[in-house]
């Protein structure tokens, strides 16, 4: 066997060097008319050509990477090893400076596309991160053999628990370092970032007290507007889990929110105010794991440390609730009753109560008392059981009802806040969810029926109400408002309610006309109108009659200034102007009323302007300011005055562009941009006051070249066009975005032509064309889009 | 294990040739091995899984990461290290499908039940152990290039370096090996089929 093998061996390995094609001739050669030992060569190539990738990868891992060379960088020494990778010490290599850094490489054999999807998925969201507290990212590559590893911050420190422990921390300090994570998370989160993982080992406190937060592996981006940047197979997500921080929908498998993270937030603040662990498991077995975290509540921590009873009891309560609907809201809630504790303050957790007391205590026992409804019903007949269990049924009900209608109202409340958009359109669509649930028990309940057309409203206003702040999702909003429609047109039709009918027509309205929809938007508005004139016909004298009205003409006429009805909107702003007017005389003097008022002056002015009136434009404008400036003085903060305010000022700027006075235009431009600025900084997630921003650019530009400064007009240009591309990718249905970054195109292209460069103005009026004709070709360009379309025409034209 | 130990019977056995330094040798790194797997057994860990890869893990990671011994000598050591694992490996497989197949399991992928990661899905352990020890008979050298690269990892030039002979010799045993236990593990109709 042994000489026989050899020679087959050695004809193999030959035939296994060569080229394919060329292997029959060389074995006919090699065999020499042995045919047995031919076709044992032959049957061995076979098998070599089926084997794949048969041994190719190591039974286990082989040597770890350490003193390995990864780029200028040198791993020193095994850290941390995770399901997809392992985490090294290392230094950069340099001779210019030393500098000690963590290296995650991915792991060898388990190279497949999805992990190494979700590894550079941890990667790009660490890019997306720049905080104190969590560990930035420094440097990513791949190795000589194709494998990706990114470069972090080198953390020393202990794990947060540890660290409690071995410093003896006292309660406030530890509630302290806990904050310092929480801003961590929050920030994570204020970038759509759920962390998924955190546990004490993945928040380490450097000897200087600081938290660092590390390992996003599992994190997730809850971005709908960039799914390609998710991998596909989150829930085939291998990597264990530790029940022991874990989330009852994570164990569950349910949808994961930033409600996670607050969750084993609540964990480890248990653990490292108590000294124990929250979930206590008797067994690990699966089902042990799924009863423990979802169904059994902690021990109560002031059981466990005196010093929690009262507050932090509550606090801790209601971060670990099992239903995510029923914790802290955010991150940031959470953290701002541990603030309100450590100062003194009355806390959140306890102002629900009474209420959710209530509904736990029904949810808790719904077993005891099924099952002696049962035993009842078989004694007596099912009458007692009847009763009892509809009356439980109706407490249920009434509580769920009564959390889901605080909850929005709580939602007027921030309303007016800036910089709170996102955190209300997560508050609304969890009291929506819960009506949702409702409206199936429910459906011919007027009361319901009510309810559930204001939540759907209210969310319809945070995803993208045309005239107030808005998270820029117009469709969503018009899918919110139709959803509504239907309910508040069969409320009419039964019982004659059709009050808030004619509102959410104005509503549909105004979202319609950001999606390009103006024929629809001005039925919509006619519908209003008619329902508010007979309203009208009734009441003359009533103010909120008179607000309806004027916000009807009002809506009336923006409609009719896109369609390029100019003689329409004129008599329509007269309208509205002279409702305001006598809404004011009649006495009230509420925000809404100044600044209804406030903007029909303005809009007054935009008209004038474009008529070219620029004196009576001007009075107009000054008035809208003041009354907005009044109303601010009477109302304290208020964003939508504070928003007129400054529109007015950039009509009056826009008009002292339009009669030739650049440097007035400049700098009311710049007086404008900077307050704009801030708003944005206050809330990055609005989507109206970016759009403004840009827009005072594109106009700061044309002010520039209108001193012939053609410099800075690109400088503004380009960044008003770099910002409206944002926008209109944000948000494709909003058809003015769209339309305005055309618009930009075009101011660019003027630009060039004004240099005389002819063939890059030809370049960016080719592509300003094609962005209309694409909206044209949609069907949404609306009057102003068409009018610039017209313009580029002629212009290439020409050129 | 004292590391003193162990460098020195390495040092002997491969540098001095001293046959009787590997018998020496052997059982220290079979038994740091079970001390190691001990070790994992004793921690109450729930999840068998997880459990059986770190065993490996770790004790493969102890195993060359002796930074004191020069990398001949460490090369040494991954020889008597490779057919250990080997030995580990094939035993847990074995113990495994032995249960698994009173619940009429067919052919049973080790690789599963350790996690090994860096396995592939389809390689039955068992078998192969089966085939190497039939491949061992007719041509010892290349039942070790086997183990070496298989067991534990070596490179071509590691293999080499281990066995003393070239990288051309380890290429040519590798590939037709594997040619040759590719088709034997398919013979018994145990091997999962090979890839597209």
């Amino acid at each position: 066997m042994n000489e026989r093998w050899q020679r087959v061996k050695s004809i193999l390995a030959e035939a296994l060097e060569r080229p394919f094609a060329e292997r029959a001739a060389y074995l006919h050669e090699a065999c020499a008319g042995d045919t047995e030992l031919r076709r044992e060569v032959e049957s061995l190539l076979l098998a070599d050509e089926d084997a794949g990738e048969f041994l190719n990868q190591p039974a286990i891992e082989p040597a770890n990477a350490v003193g390995w060379r990864l780029g200028p960088y040198r791993t020193l020494e095994l850290i941390g090893q995770g399901g997809m990778g392992a985490v090294y010490r290392a230094v950069r290599d340099d001779d210019e400076f030393q500098q000690e850094v963590a290296i995650k490489l991915i792991r060898r054999g388990v190279n497949s596309d999805y992990v190494r999807s979700r590894f550079l998925y941890e990667r790009q969201i660490l890019a997306f991160l720049n905080h104190p507290h969590i560990a930035r990212l420094l440097d990513g590559g791949t190795t000589e053999d194709g494998l990706p590893y990114f470069v972090m911050e080198f953390v020393e420190g202990s794990a947060i628990d540890e660290y409690c422990i071995l410093r003896q921390l006292p309660l406030r300090p530890r509630l302290e370092l806990f904050l310092k994570a929480c801003s961590a998370v929050e920030y994570a989160h204020r970038n759509l970032i759920v962390h998924r993982d955190l546990k004490p080992s993945n928040i380490l406190i450097t000897e200087d007290g600081t938290p660092k937060l590390l390992d996003f592996g599992i994190a997730k981006l809850l971005l709908p507007d960039h799914p390609h940047l998710a991998p596909a197979q989150t829930s085939l997500l291998t990597r264990a889990l530790t029940p022991d921080y874990a989330s009852p929908e994570q164990i569950r498998g349910e949808a994961v929110t930033t409600a996670t993270d607050v969750y084993s937030l609540g964990v480890l603040l248990y653990e490292l105010l108590t000294g124990k662990k929250a979930h206590r498991f008797n067994t690990h077995t699966p089902g042990e794991i799924e009863r423990v975290v979802c169904e059994v509540e902690a021990v109560r921590p002031s059981s466990l440390n005196r010093e929690l009873a009262g507050d932090l009891d509550q606090i801790l309560g209601k971060a670990l609730e099992k239903d995510p609907g029923q914790r802290y809201g955010s991150v940031e809630q959470f953290a701002a009753d541990i603030r309100r504790y450590l100062t003194g303050q009355p806390v959140n957790a306890r102002s629900h109560t009474l209420l959710y007391r209530v509904s736990k205590f029904v949810k808790r026992r719904k077993g005891v008392v099924l099952a002696v409804a049962a035993i009842i019903l078989t004694l007596l007949g099912g009458i007692a059981t009847t009763t009892r269990e509809a009356r439980i049924a109706q407490r249920r009900f009434n509580d769920v009802r009564k959390l889901a209608n605080s909850l929005i109202g709580e939602h007027d409340a921030f309303a007016s806040i800036p910089g709170s958009t996102a955190q209300r359109g997560r508050l609304v669509q969890q009291a929506l969810s819960f009506l949702d649930d409702l409206y199936q028990d429910a459906s011919d309940d007027p009361q319901m029926q009510r309810e559930l057309a204001v939540a759907y409203e209210k969310l319809g206003d945070v995803q993208g109400r045309a005239d107030g702040p808005n998270l820029g999702k117009t469709e969503a909003a018009i899918d919110s408002y139709r959803k509504s429609l239907l309910l508040r047109e069969a409320l009419a039709k039964t019982n004659g309610e059709d009050e808030a009918l004619s509102g959410l027509y104005v509503r549909l309205s105004g979202a319609l006309k950001v999606a390009g929809q103006f024929t629809e938007a001005i039925a919509c508005d006619r519908k209003a109108l008619e329902i508010r004139e007979r309203r009208m016909a009734k009441q003359p004298n009533r103010p909120e009659t008179l607000r309806d009205m004027a916000e009807s003409y009002s809506s009336m006429a923006v409609g009719l200034t896109q369609v390029g009805d100019w003689n329409g909107t004129l008599l329509y702003r007269h309208k509205a102007l002279s409702a305001y007017l006598k809404v004011i005389e009649l006495g009230s003097r509420t925000p809404e009323d100044m600044n209804g008022l406030a903007l029909a002056y303005m809009r007054m002015g935009t008209i004038l302007t474009r008529e070219k009136q620029y004196d009576e434009a001007v009075q107009n404008l000054q008035r809208a300011m003041d009354v907005a400036r009044q109303g601010l003085r009477e109302a304290g903060r208020n964003q939508p005055l504070r928003m007129t305010e400054t529109a007015a000022l950039r009509s009056l700027a826009n008009l002292e562009l339009e009669r030739g006075r650049p440097d007035e235009a400049i700098r009311h431009f710049q007086a404008v941009n900077a307050i704009y600025r801030q708003m944005v900084a206050a809330d990055p997630d609005e989507f109206r006051v970016r759009s403004m921003l840009a827009a005072t650019h594109h106009r700061l530009g044309q002010a520039f070249l209108q001193k012939k400064d053609s410099e800075r007009a690109l400088e503004d240009f380009e960044t008003g066009l770099t910002m409206r591309r944002q926008l209109a990718e944000r948000n494709p249905a909003n058809a003015g975005a769209q339309g305005e970054v055309a618009e930009s195109l075009a101011a660019m292209a003027e630009l060039f032509e004004l240099r005389g460069e002819r063939e890059r103005a030809r370049e960016w009026y080719g592509k300003a064309k094609s962005t209309l004709a694409q909206l044209e070709a949609a069907g949404r360009a609306n009057s102003a889009s068409r009018a610039i379309l017209d313009h580029v025409n002629q212009k290439l034209n020409a050129l | 294990m004292a590391g003193q130990d162990v460098t020195g019977l390495l040092l002997d056995w491969s540098q001095a040739g001293n046959r009787q330094a590997l018998d020496a040798l052997t059982p220290l790194v079979y038994d740091e091995l079970r001390r190691l797997a001990g070790a994992y057994l004793r921690r109450e860990r729930h999840d068998h899984t997880l459990q059986s890869t770190a065993l490996v893990h770790e004790a493969y990671l102890k195993l060359i990461d002796q930074r004191n011994v020069k990398w001949q000598n460490r090369a040494h050591f991954f020889g008597v290290a490779a057919q250990m694992i080997r030995r580990i490996l094939v035993d847990h497989a074995r113990s495994h499908q032995a249960q698994k197949r009173g619940a009429g399991a067919a052919a049973l992928s080790l690789d599963e039940a350790l996690g090994v990661p860096g396995a592939q899905k389809d390689v039955n352990l068992v078998a192969l152990d089966d085939a190497l020890a039939e491949l061992e008979k007719f041509d010892p050298q290349q039942s070790r290039v086997i183990e070496l690269r298989y067991f534990a990892g070596l490179s071509i030039e590691e293999t080499a370096e281990v066995m003393s002979i070239s990288p051309a010799t380890v290429k040519r045993e590798w590939s037709t090996a594997r040619a040759w236990l590719f088709r034997e593990l398919n013979r018994t109709g145990i091997a999962a089929p090979a890839e597209p």
